[in-house]
């Protein structure tokens, strides 16, 4: 009975240590608190995007900024257009991807109605808004609605996102730092108007028994 | 019989768990590999490769094989295959270092190396191996054309290099430790891995003359598991970057790696001269670069022969055990000179790969003695255990008949046939290793010619010089000249912009 008992146990054994599981949740209100030494994570990003933004919300000099810009423009409703800079990788991670960075704050700044947001330039360049206009010529297209030229308007503000990351190694512990760094900086006057540095952090011991 | 069966099981079960090294030597398995590249078939060769990946698949001997294929993708030009090859080689090594200090399946692994042998421990790779791996995927990178993952790729490298010497410090302060508590178990093992006295042995002489030749290839390596290519990447980048205060720190070590070479000592001086640093008296006569290096230049990597690798040869202690010894192979294709507007730049060495392997096996070689000889020995313990506890039984039932008696001595007979087969299979040696590696990495460096035009002189070329021309979008271009063979001669332009 008890041999029949051990035999069903370790054939149960097997089968779960088989079995790999998916768990689905929302990255956008769970942290799963997973950090890699050779990768940043999604997941610091997010949280470096989240503070950057509330920064930015409440940073006197960026809304100095976006009331003079009202100002200038005789506009009350004016907002400053947007353009992303080619983000700096100072970190040990070749296939670092920062779009995930740039793109949550430039939505959350996009949805807030604090900027708008231009494809035609910048690193998020998009060919696409160029090609449209080469259609002009084509008679298979309604010359009415074919953009004209001299409509695209030009960015004001620039947003460059950087990451540098260091590590130190002091017997089983390893110890990454990442700094990120976002500016934010006027094209009229090349003047840094906001910027944003946080640091994160973890301290890896290897495990002195295990598999 | 049941002592026979038993037996037989056991050697399966030794078998499966130990991996498929343990039986054929890997320089015995990659011998269809390397003839294939030989013969000037880099994808036939590849197709090898990847096929013996995919078989040894989550098992000790992957990263042998992914190295191979990372290397050769690269070679053919397939720089997203090739990243992708390198990306699991760094996942493999960093779980294999990530595993605890004590851990279960290092220790289930260092118990099957006395049963089986030293191929049954996953291989984690030599450390120019990880050197190596680090250079060429900053290079794939660039082919690429992603200047800036091949600079955070140098990043790493640096910081690779520095937790190697760490490591290898513990690791060998570790094996000393644990190789001694193997010697004081054991007084023969000590004895015979301390003695010198094997050498002697007629039936030893090759092996002694490939010992004394490892010594004097392994007096070229760098010391501290140094590549003086991957210094030169990590200077190029920072030159690139304009940053020559941190360019001037990497160039002191180039230069202080290869103290008599021409090209080591121009880099520093040019990198002390830029950062506005004082010029050490014995620099004073070294000019700096009269041409930007930052911008509108031209660098050429010329990797030219094979790497030394391993064989299994058989060493009589007098107890015969296998064992790799490291083959140097010819240098068929040793120069390269670039022509480019009429000026000739003569490429100089940058990188002895054979001496920094052969520096590397001869201070792991006690170890590996150490262990290869307990294992032996316990191999031999066991047979003669065997074989004293069948006549042992054989005594005793004397008096009972004598059809019995020659019974038992069949099953001696069995039991002997057994243990030899066992030790036979078991008998290899632990040849794996990164074979598609160049002997030497060169390296020469020209202002971009106004006609992007670059000619290539040397035995590669087969007496007609070969043209490379240097696409528009690159502002400067790396170039890199893979003569693995004279077979297999390809010249890769990797941008830089």
């Amino acid at each position: 009975m008890n041999r029949n008992l051990l035999i069903c146990l370790l054939a149960l054994a097997f089968l779960a240590a088989g079995c790999s599981s998916t768990k689905l949740y929302d990255p956008s209100t769970t942290d799963t608190g997973i950090r890699n030494t050779r990768s940043v994570s999604a997941e610091e990003m997010k949280i470096v995007a989240q503070e950057a933004i509330a920064d930015a919300m409440s940073n006197p000099r960026f809304l100095d900024f976006l009331q003079k810009y009202k100002v200038e423009m005789k506009d009350e409703n004016a907002r400053p257009v947007l353009k992303l800079a080619q983000a700096v990788n100072d970190t040990d991670d070749p296939d670092l991807n920062m779009a995930q960075l740039t793109d949550l704050l430039n939505d959350a700044l996009f949805n807030a109605g604090v900027v708008d947001v231009t494809l035609a330039e910048g690193s998020d360049r998009t060919d696409s808004i160029g090609n449209s206009r080469q259609v002009a010529m084509d008679p298979n297209f309604d010359q009415a609605t074919v953009v004209k030229q001299g409509t695209l308007v030009a960015a004001r503000l620039v947003m460059r996102p950087k990451i540098i990351s260091n590590t130190t190694r002091h017997k089983r512990t390893k110890d990454v730092v990442r700094t990120f760094v976002v500016d934010m900086a006027d094209i009229n006057t090349g003047l840094v108007m906001w910027r944003y540095t946080r640091q994160l952090g973890f301290v890896k011991t290897r495990a002195g028994f295990g598999m | 019989m049941r002592m026979l069966r038993t037996n037989f099981l056991f050697g399966l079960m030794v078998l499966w768990v130990a991996g498929c090294s343990t039986v054929v030597n890997s320089a015995r398995q990659k011998q269809p590999m390397v003839e294939c590249l030989v013969a000037g078939n880099a994808p036939g060769t590849l197709a090898i490769a990847r096929k013996k990946h995919q078989s040894t698949a989550n098992q000790g001997d992957e990263l042998v094989w992914l190295l191979e294929c990372g290397s050769l993708n690269f070679q053919l030009g397939n720089y997203a295959e090739a990243l992708d090859d390198f990306r699991r080689c760094e996942e493999l090594i960093e779980e294999y270092d990530e595993r605890a200090l004590v851990s279960v399946r290092d220790t289930g692994s260092e118990f099957l190396t006395l049963l089986a042998n030293q191929n049954a421990l996953p291989y984690r790779g030599w450390c120019r191996d990880r050197v190596a791996l680090g250079f060429y995927k900053a290079l794939a990178y660039l082919g690429n054309g992603d200047e800036a993952a091949f600079r955070a790729q140098v990043k790493r490298l640096r910081g690779e290099h520095q937790k190697i010497q760490e490591d290898y410090h513990k690791f060998f302060e570790e094996e000393e430790k644990q190789l001694e508590s193997v010697r004081s178990d054991n007084a023969e093992v000590l004895e015979k891995a301390s003695s010198t006295e094997y050498l002697e042995d007629e039936r030893n002489a090759a092996y002694a003359a490939n010992l004394q030749e490892v010594a004097a290839v392994a007096h070229r390596g760098y010391g501290n598991f140094l590549n003086p290519a991957s210094l030169f990447l990590s200077g190029l980048a920072l030159l690139r970057d304009e940053t020559w205060d941190n360019a001037c720190i990497e160039f002191e070590h180039l230069y202080q790696a290869l103290p008599t070479s021409q090209t080591a000592r121009q880099y520093y001086a040019t990198a002390l001269q830029k950062s506005g640093r004082t010029v050490p008296p014995e620099l004073a006569d070294v000019p700096a670069f009269p041409f930007p290096l930052g911008r509108d230049c031209v660098f050429v990597l010329y990797a030219h022969d094979l790497t030394a690798s391993f064989e299994q040869v058989n060493v009589y202690f007098p107890l015969m055990i296998a064992w790799p010894i490291c083959v140097f192979h010819p240098a068929l294709l040793p120069n390269l000179s670039v022509v480019a507007e009429g000026k000739e730049y003569t490429a100089q060495t940058l990188s002895d790969m054979d001496g920094i392997l052969a520096q590397e096996f001869s201070m792991r070689m006690p170890g590996r003695l150490t262990r290869t000889l307990a294992g032996a020995l316990l191999k031999e313990t066991g047979y003669l255990a065997t074989v004293g506890a069948v006549r042992h039984n054989d005594k005793r039932k004397t008096s009972t008949s004598r059809r019995r008696t020659s019974a038992t001595s069949a099953l001696t007979g069995s039991a002997t046939l057994a243990w030899k087969m066992y030790q036979l299979i078991f008998n290899t040696a632990d040849t794996r290793c990164w074979n598609f590696l160049p002997k030497e990495i060169k390296l020469t460096q020209l202002p971009m010619p106004s006609d992007r035009l670059v000619t290539f002189c040397g035995e590669l070329t087969g007496g007609s010089p070969q043209e490379v021309n240097i696409p528009e979008g690159c502002g400067s271009a790396l170039i890199y000249v893979n003569a693995l063979t004279p077979a297999n001669v390809s010249y890769q332009v990797l941008p830089l912009k």
